[in-house]
C-alpha cells in the first residue's frame, strides 16, 4: 500500500469511527426517515405513528444504542419534520427516558409556553431537572404538575428515583440537619402520599438514627422524622399483603415514640401507632398477628383513661399467651371495668 | 406425671421381655419401628431463625434469653468459657428449656448434621445465619452507640419482647436457678405446667398433705426459696377442686410476697368477677393478695367489694382498706364510692386519689358515676381536638355539647370522632351513626362502642354493625 493510499484509508476509517452513530443510517433508519418525511405532509397523527415505529431503531445491535441518540437523529431531520410539535415532544420524552435531561429541558420549556397547564409535560420537566441535579427545581415542577392534574404514574416514579439517589449520597449531607433524602421530596409526598416511599424513608431514618446514637441530638432528630414517615406509611389504606409487615413497623415505631423525651406537636402518639399496629395485624379470629401490640395499646389506652378498651385488649392478649404487660395493666383497672 | 430417668431402661426391658405364654397365638408381624430418638443434647438449644423465634416467644408466652458471645472468635477467655462450659451444661440447658434462646455471634462457622438438621458446629444447635442476625438485633436493641456492645453480655425479654434483664461480662450469665426464677415470673402459665416434672416429689407431697396441714406444708416449701415453690403451690391450687384446700393454698401463696404476684392476677380477676359464688375463697384470695402485693390485693378487694351483693362481705372487704395507704387505699375507696355513690365516700376517695397523684380522668369518671358529671367511658387525651371531644361528652349544657360534638365528628383522629358520636348517641342524637357503624368494624374502637351501646340499651347485640343499626339510628334505647 502506497503512503497516499494508506492516508486515504486512514482518513476514511477515522471518519467512520468518529462520525456520530445517529448518522450511520442503516436501511431501516433510511426507511423511517423517508416515512417521517412523507407522514409530515399528512399530519401529526401519521407522524406519531411513524415515531412509534422509530422506537425499534433503539437497542442493542439496532441503529441507535440509546434513546438519546434517536432523539439527536430526529433533531437532525429536515425542519418540516424536526420542528413539528409532535416530533419535539417525542424528542423531549426520548431525552428524558435516555437520562439526558439537559437536552430535554429546552424542548419541554418551549412546549410549556403554549401549554402551561399540561401536567404530563410539567412532570417531564421535573424529571429533566432531576437528571441535571436541580432537586429543588424538580420538586417545584412536580408540585405544579400535581396541581395541574398529573397522575401518580406521571410523578411518583421520578420521586422514588430522587429519594433513592439522595439516600445513596447521604454521607455528603450536613449532620446538623435532616438528610436531604428525607426532606427533598416532602412537598410532593404531602400532596400525593406514596406508602412505599414513606416506608423506605422511615426504615432509613431509623437505621441512621441507630448508627448515630453517640450524637443524641442528631439521633433524636432522625427518630422524630422516622416517626412522621412511619405514620405516613401506616395511617390509612394498607393493602392486605402489606398489613402485617406495616403493623410491625407501626409497633416498632410506637416503641421508639415512647422513648422520645420532648415530642414535637406533629409527632404521632404511641397510642396512634400501636392502634394502627393492632388494626393492620387483625386476623379476624381470636388470635392476632401481633399480640405484643395488643399489650402495648392496652398500656396506652390505660394511660388515656380508656379503661374499657384497655381491659378488652388485656383479655385478648392473655387469651393468646402469657403477657406480663397485659397482666400488669389488668391489675390497675378501675374496679367497675369488667 | 413425668417419667423418672431410671424408669426408662426398665420400661425398655419390659417391652423386650417375652410376655406371652408358650401357647399363646403367634403375634401379628410387628410394624417396622423407627429407631428411638436420642435424648436431646444437654445445654442450651439455640434457635435457627431469629424472626420465627421471636414470633414463637410472643405466641407461646415464652421469655427470650439472648447471649452475646461474639468475642469467642478472638479466643476471649470469658466468652470461650461460657460457650464451652456454661451454655452446654445440663443445669443451664434444663433451666433454659422453656425459653427461646438466641446466641449472638457474627462469624460463619463449619456446619454439621444433627438428626437430619444442619447446625452450626461451634454451638451445636441453631444456625450461623441466625446467630449472625442476632448480632444486628442486639446492636439495635441494646447498644449504647448503635455499633458496639460488651462481649459477653446477657439479656432477657419477656413474652411481649420487653427488656427485663441486661448484664455485661461473664458474671451476667444466668445460672440454672436464676433462669428458673425468671421463668416463673415471666411465664407463670408455662411454669405451672412444668413444675409437675421439675418438682415431682414436692408437688406430690403437697397433693397428699392433710387439709389442716396444707397451708403449713406449702408455706414451708415457699420458705426454702426454691424458685419452683410458688409455682408448685399455684399449680396445685389451680388443680384443686376442694374449696377448703384452695383457701389453704391461697393463704400460703400470700406468704410468698411479690413472687406470687404473677400467679395471682388472673385467678383474682376471675374470682372477683362473681365474688358471691365462693365467698370464703374470694375472701382468702383477697387476703392472700393483700399480703403478697398490696396494690394487687387492693385492686382485687375493690373489684370484689363493688360486685358483692352481700353487705356484710362488702363491710369486711372495706375494712381491709383501713390498713392500706397511698394508691392501694385509693383503689379500695374508689370501689366504696362507686358502690355507695354517697358524698362522704366520694370525698374520701378524692382525697386518697389526690394523695396518690391519680390521673384526673380516673377521678372524673367516679365523680360522673356518683352523679357529679355526665357519664364518661372514654378518656380525654392531651391534644386540643381530643380535649374538645371529651368536654363535648361531659358538658352539662346540652346545646353547647352538641355543637362541640358535631364539630368533633370531623376531627382527623378516629377516637375523637367515635367519642363524639357516642356522646351524641347518648343524648339521643343519631348524627354520629355512620361513625359508630364504622367503629363497630374496627378492632380498636369496637370494645368501647359496644360497651356504650350495651349501657344505652341494656342488651348486647354483639359486634356486628347491622345488629346495632336500629340503635345507631336513634331507636332501641331504654
Amino acid at each position: 500500500m502506497s503512503r497516499a493510499t494508506f492516508a486515504v484509508v486512514a482518513v476514511v476509517l477515522t471518519s467512520a469511527l468518529l462520525a456520530p452513530r445517529a448518522r450511520a443510517e442503516d436501511d431501516e433508519a433510511v426507511r423511517v426517515r423517508e416515512a417521517l418525511v412523507a407522514a409530515a405532509r399528512q399530519g401529526p397523527a401519521a407522524v406519531g405513528k411513524v415515531l412509534e415505529e422509530a422506537d425499534a431503531l433503539v437497542g442493542p445491535g439496532a441503529t441507535f444504542p440509546g434513546r438519546g441518540d434517536l432523539a439527536d437523529w430526529l433533531g437532525a431531520m429536515p425542519p418540516a419534520v424536526a420542528e413539528l410539535p409532535v416530533v419535539r415532544l417525542r424528542r423531549a420524552w426520548l431525552y428524558v427516558t435516555g437520562k439526558r435531561g439537559a437536552d430535554a429541558m429546552p424542548l419541554i420549556a418551549t412546549a410549556l409556553e403554549t401549554e402551561p397547564k399540561n401536567a404530563l409535560l410539567r412532570s417531564y420537566l421535573g424529571e429533566a431537572k432531576r437528571q441535571t441535579g436541580d432537586v429543588a427545581g424538580a420538586v417545584g415542577e412536580w408540585v405544579r404538575a400535581l396541581g395541574d392534574g398529573a397522575t401518580d404514574e406521571q410523578v411518583l416514579p421520578s420521586v422514588r428515583r430522587l429519594v433513592y439517589d439522595l439516600h445513596q449520597v447521604r454521607d455528603k449531607d450536613a449532620t446538623d440537619a435532616l438528610p436531604r433524602y428525607a426532606t427533598a421530596a416532602k412537598p410532593v409526598l404531602d400532596l400525593r402520599p406514596a406508602r412505599d416511599v414513606a416506608e423506605a424513608l422511615a426504615d432509613w431514618l431509623f437505621y441512621d438514627a441507630d448508627q448515630a446514637r453517640a450524637d443524641a441530638a442528631r439521633s433524636a432528630r432522625l427518630v422524630a422524622e422516622g416517626l412522621r414517615w412511619t405514620w405516613a406509611a401506616v395511617r390509612a389504606g394498607v393493602p392486605e399483603p402489606d398489613r402485617l409487615r406495616l403493623a410491625r413497623k407501626a409497633y416498632d415505631a410506637g416503641m421508639r415514640r415512647r422513648a422520645v423525651v420532648s415530642p414535637a406537636d406533629d409527632l404521632p402518639s404511641a397510642y396512634d401507632l400501636f392502634a394502627q399496629a393492632v388494626r393492620w395485624a387483625e386476623t379476624g379470629t381470636e388470635g392476632h398477628g401481633l399480640p405484643e401490640a395488643l399489650a402495648a395499646l392496652a398500656e396506652e389506652a390505660f394511660e388515656k383513661g380508656r379503661y374499657v378498651l384497655a381491659s378488652a385488649l388485656c383479655k385478648r392478649r392473655l387469651a393468646i399467651s402469657d403477657s406480663p404487660t397485659a397482666r400488669r395493666v389488668l391489675a390497675q383497672l378501675p374496679p367497675d371495668v369488667d | 406425671m413425668s417419667v423418672r430417668p431410671w424408669c426408662v431402661p426398665l420400661a425398655l426391658l419390659a417391652l423386650a421381655a417375652p410376655v406371652r405364654g408358650a401357647d399363646a397365638p403367634p403375634a401379628a408381624p410387628a410394624a417396622p419401628r423407627k429407631a428411638p430418638r436420642p435424648p436431646p443434647a444437654p445445654g442450651i438449644h439455640w434457635e435457627r431463625d431469629l424472626d420465627a423465634a421471636l414470633r414463637r416467644a410472643v405466641r407461646e408466652g415464652r421469655p427470650v434469653y439472648v447471649c452475646e458471645n461474639g468475642r469467642i472468635e478472638e479466643g476471649e477467655a470469658g466468652t470461650t468459657m461460657l460457650a464451652r462450659a456454661v451454655y452446654p451444661s445440663a443445669e443451664v440447658g434444663d433451666a433454659s428449656r422453656g425459653f427461646v434462646c438466641l446466641v449472638a455471634n457474627g462469624a460463619t462457622h463449619a456446619t454439621k448434621t444433627v438428626d437430619g438438621e444442619e447446625v452450626c458446629e461451634r454451638y451445636g444447635t441453631g444456625t450461623c445465619a441466625c446467630h449472625q442476625a442476632v448480632v444486628a438485633f442486639v446492636l439495635e436493641r441494646f447498644s449504647a452507640d448503635g455499633v458496639s456492645i460488651v462481649s459477653p453480655s446477657h439479656f432477657l425479654l419477656d413474652a411481649d419482647l420487653r427488656d427485663v434483664y441486661a448484664g455485661e461480662y461473664q458474671q451476667s450469665v444466668l445460672s440454672g436457678p436464676a433462669l428458673d426464677g425468671w421463668f416463673a415470673r415471666l411465664s407463670p402459665r408455662l411454669a405451672q405446667r412444668r413444675v409437675w416434672s421439675a418438682r415431682e416429689a414436692r408437688t406430690d407431697a403437697l397433693g397428699k398433705a392433710a387439709t389442716k396441714d396444707l397451708e403449713q406444708v406449702a408455706a414451708t416449701w415457699i420458705e426454702t426459696k426454691d424458685p419452683w415453690a410458688v409455682v408448685g403451690v399455684a399449680a396445685t391450687l389451680d388443680q384443686e377442686p376442694d374449696v377448703a384446700r384452695r383457701v389453704a393454698l391461697a393463704a400460703a401463696l400470700g406468704r410468698a410476697g411479690g413472687d406470687a404476684t404473677p400467679f395471682l392476677v388472673e385467678p383474682l380477676f376471675d374470682a372477683t368477677e362473681t365474688p358471691d359464688a365462693e365467698p370464703a375463697l374470694t375472701a382468702a384470695w383477697c387476703a392472700a393478695a393483700l399480703r403478697a402485693d398490696p396494690d394487687v390485693g387492693a385492686w382485687a378487694t375493690a373489684r370484689a367489694l363493688l360486685r358483692t351483693k352481700d353487705d356484710a362481705s362488702a363491710r369486711r372487704l372495706r375494712d381491709a382498706a383501713d390498713a392500706l395507704s397511698g394508691a392501694a387505699r385509693a383503689r379500695v375507696l374508689e370501689a366504696v364510692a362507686l358502690r355507695s355513690k354517697a358524698a362522704g365516700d366520694l370525698d374520701a376517695f378524692v382525697a386518697a386519689a389526690t394523695e396518690a397523684s391519680w390521673p384526673a380522668v380516673r377521678v372524673e369518671r367516679v365523680r360522673a358515676a356518683c352523679g357529679r358529671r355526665s357519664p364518661v367511658e372514654f378518656g380525654g387525651g392531651t391534644r386540643e381536638g381530643r380535649r374538645r371531644a371529651w368536654w363535648a361528652a361531659t358538658a352539662e349544657e346540652t346545646k353547647a355539647a352538641r355543637a362541640l360534638a358535631l364539630e368533633a365528628l370531623r376531627d382527623p383522629a378516629e377516637d375523637v370522632r367515635v367519642a363524639a358520636a357516642i356522646a351524641l348517641r347518648r343524648a339521643g342524637d343519631p348524627a354520629g351513626a355512620d361513625v359508630l357503624a364504622r367503629a363497630l368494624a374496627d378492632p380498636v374502637e369496637l370494645p368501647e362502642v359496644r360497651a356504650a351501646l350495651v349501657a344505652l340499651t341494656g342488651e348486647d347485640r354483639g359486634d356486628s354493625a347491622e345488629a346495632w343499626d336500629e340503635v345507631l339510628r336513634g331507636g332501641g334505647a331504654r
